[in-house]
């Protein structure tokens, strides 16, 4: 009777050992496609960020440009859509979301995990800190209070576990402990961009970085029409005598629709980024499905690298909106 | 959104405020466009500017938890409500379109009346 207890014993512990190393097998497999698409989800959104700020850099050049009148500072141009530091926050957010990915993959075995855990210590390191700076406070204070507690949270959980990551056999708990910082800080990206032009009768009304590029870019598009009304001929009056030649005329008349259309891409690529951090927290969902079960994570993973690469289409029209 | 004039019942939040400075900024927007002098058109875009520089600071400042941005926040709400106030009293003379005028005082009026509950000290 004891044989058989302990054989019984034995074959259930063997049973739940083969369902947690078939688990630990799936999550694995599935683990590196994770990070791959986690990767470059977040190379992608980083570049938005760099290059919709940049777009309106350009554009706001065209502002000072037309509206000089000799009275400001033209080092507060470089203030932008998003300043150095605020810019900063984001892309340093994104950068933990990157090596969150890039250690779950080194520890589904792959090669160089001592580089590895010193770039993690190094990030885990700047995202604690980032959480206690004034530019992280009103980064997460421009969503409502209980997303951004949530935010300021998630982000210091981030960093705690990139410092702290040391065991390689308790992959689907540390997926698990993980998933509620990886919505809030998806959560946090979405409030962050939030929305603008959602009613054609009311473009302007809606919330948070949607809403002041698109307000900017109508300032800028009205500096620029100011600036052709302010320079055309009088009646009588003739190119050189402080006005425009046709042609010059023509050149910055044709700069409005243009203005237009850089707004609305780079609104877009703002929404686009929201579908494939949206898309990015699903995928850390479905994950932690295939650790506590044995889902097949494909199809998920498949939307957000299809999420991320539209992305990368819109962001890289804007170059071509000038 | 709040695009019917009306101020929110009870105690308006920060984006209250927001929607209201929007609905103003939109239908400023309108009427810089339909403005046929450089004059209406002039002063039509300070006033768009000044808005538009407050819709960022909105969006940038949580009102209920800082302080120094609250101050800065609550002495610019007072001044563009002074200069709304001005505007209020020109606009007849800055555009023709009756309906936008309507629309502009009526903004104007919802738009001081909701700074003042979300921003006391204005």
């Amino acid at each position: 009777m004891a044989i058989r207890l302990g054989q019984s014993a034995l074959l259930l512990s063997l049973l739940v050992s083969l369902a947690l190393v078939g688990c630990i097998k799936q999550v694995r497999s599935s683990v590196p496609a994770f990070a791959q698409a986690t990767e470059l989800t977040s190379t992608n959104v980083q570049a938005a960020f760099m290059k919709v700020n940049q777009t309106y850099g350009d554009a706001q050049q065209i502002q000072y440009a037309v509206s000089y009148d000799g009275k400001v500072d033209p080092s507060r141009i470089s203030a932008g859509w998003l300043s150095p530091e605020a810019l900063n926050v984001r892309l340093l957010v994104l950068q933990g979301l990157k090596q969150y990915a890039s250690e779950l993959s080194s520890l589904t075995g792959s090669n160089d995990v001592d580089s590895l855990n010193k770039a993690s210590t190094a990030v885990g390191t700047s995202l604690t800190t980032l959480t206690k700076t004034a530019p992280f406070k009103k980064f997460t204070g421009d969503v409502p209070a209980n997303a951004s507690n949530q935010a300021a949270a998630a982000v210091d959980a981030l960093g705690n576990w990139l410092i702290e990551l040391k065991l390689k056999n308790r992959l689907p708990t540390l997926i698990e402990k993980m998933d509620p910082s990886i919505q809030s800080i998806c959560t946090l990206l979405v409030e962050d961009i939030g929305s603008v032009n959602t009613d054609p009768a009311q473009p302007s009304e809606g919330h948070g970085l949607r809403q002041v590029l698109w307000d900017q870019y109508n300032s800028i598009i009205l500096s620029q029409n100011q600036y052709i009304l302010k320079n055309q001929c009088k009646e009588g009056e003739r190119a050189p005598a402080n006005c425009f030649t046709p042609e010059t005329r023509l050149a910055e008349i044709e700069k409005l629709p243009a203005l237009v259309e850089q707004r609305n891409a780079a609104d877009q690529t703002l929404q686009q980024v929201q579908a494939t951090v949206t898309q990015l927290g699903r995928a850390h969902t479905e994950l932690l499905k295939a650790a506590r079960t044995k889902e097949n994570l494909t199809a998920d993973l498949g939307d957000l690298l299809a999420e991320s690469e539209r992305l990368n289409t819109y962001y890289n029209s804007l170059s071509k909106k000038k | 959104m709040g695009s019917q004039n009306v101020v929110p019942a009870g105690q308006p939040t920060v984006q209250d405020l927001n929607d209201a400075y929007s609905e103003l900024l939109n239908d400023l927007n309108d009427a810089y466009w339909a403005a046929s002098s450089m004059d209406a058109k002039d002063q039509l875009y300070g006033f768009i500017e000044a808005i538009t520089s407050l819709v960022t600071q909105l969006n940038a400042a949580d009102l209920t938890s800082r302080d120094a941005a609250y101050s800065a926040l609550a002495v610019q709400v007072a001044s563009a409500n002074k200069q709304l106030g001005v505007l209020q009293k020109q606009i007849n003379s800055l555009i023709n379109r009756i309906n936008t005028v309507a629309k502009i005082i009526a903004d104007v009026d919802k738009v001081v009346a909701i700074a003042a509950k979300v921003v006391p000290a204005v």
